[in-house]
């Protein structure tokens, strides 16, 4: 059962450094992978989406981007100097479908705590696209 | 005064083309027979073709009457009608309607591949500013299909809106969706 219920993780958005990936994307980079064969295979098989995540997070590095955990499962929080939260970067995959009623829960969070919300979606090569996601008042 | 429309497949026709006029003058609904895009309402004089979300809306609105095979229709038998030859038409019918509450010109969006093309004057007068496309919160969403979207507004330039149903909260969401740069 995917969990949509987000409110819990109001708390402990910015402390948690993501430091599980953060190393494996560190070694990647540095060409370390004989260290951390058996990491990226415990991740692939035991987080939700975790290779995705892992393909997103090292994307976002790539780009310069400072990055934290945002405890919301499935989601990476780009953060600023601060280790504030900017945007939460939500990973989906071209081969699975996408959990609206989650995205709408995550929405809503990041509303109430003036945070972007960009969509990440994983190809069957690799490949990432984003899409930022805003919820507007309709007024003619 | 009420115009009479006659159900001929997943159309409503309104056979009199001053009463089509009328309609048309009264929120662009419906196209005329023949006529892609009427620079005015002068050159309306061919029957008016109305969607049967339009023409349900204006059933329900009480300014079109509705008859099938010579017997009037009333709005729960169009509805069900609908249903049965539309895929997701209570879906999309909600968004329409919602959109119309809030004041907009609705029109299809087929062309930029959405569900409705929205004007806050009209078409003619100025560019559809965004499409809208209806999805259910509660059915599965391919990421292609998402990502069709994202190249639909990105290449006709338009604001993409999501208006995601949530049938739990009975809420419509808008969300504003493009394509970025990270």
């Amino acid at each position: 059962m995917i969990e949509t219920d987000l409110s819990h993780y109001l708390i402990n958005l910015t402390s948690v450094k993501e430091g599980h990936y953060d190393d494996i994307v560190s070694k990647i980079i540095d060409g370390r992978i004989d260290e951390i064969t058996d990491r990226l295979t415990e991740l692939a098989t035991n987080e939700e989406n975790g290779w995705n995540k892992l393909v997103v997070y090292l994307d976002l590095r790539m780009r310069g981007k400072r990055l934290a955990n945002s405890n919301i499962p499935n989601v990476v929080s780009v953060v600023d100097r601060s280790d504030k939260p900017t945007t939460f970067v939500m990973i989906a995959s071209e081969t699975r479908p996408i959990n609206l009623v989650r995205l709408i829960k995550l929405l809503d969070l990041s509303k109430s705590l003036g945070v972007n919300v960009v969509l990440a979606i994983v190809d069957k090569y690799g490949d990432v696209t984003y899409y930022s996601l805003e919820e507007i008042n309709l007024l003619k | 005064m009420q115009a009479r429309g006659e159900l001929f497949g997943d159309r409503i026709v309104i056979l009199d083309y001053r009463e089509g006029r009328r309609i048309y003058e009264e929120g662009f609904y419906g196209k005329p027979l023949g006529v892609s895009k009427p620079k005015s309402t002068e050159e309306i004089k061919t029957p008016l073709e109305l969607s049967l979300i339009e023409g349900l809306y204006l059933l329900r609105k009480g300014k079109i009457a509705v008859r099938y095979k010579g017997n009037d229709v009333d709005e729960r038998e169009l509805e069900d009608y609908a249903v049965k030859r539309i895929p997701r038409f209570r879906d999309l019918y909600r968004v329409y309607e919602d959109l119309k509450r809030r004041g907009f010109v609705v029109r299809s969006g087929i062309k930029f591949g959405a569900d409705f093309a929205v004007y806050t004057l009209g078409p003619g007068v100025e560019h559809a500013p965004f499409v809208v496309s209806v999805v259910n919160a509660d059915e599965e969403m391919n990421a292609t299909e998402l990502m069709s979207y994202g190249r639909v507004s990105h290449s006709t330039r338009k604001k993409l809106i999501l208006a995601i149903i949530n049938s739990s909260s009975n809420e419509i969401k808008y969300i504003m969706f493009k394509w970025v740069k990270m």
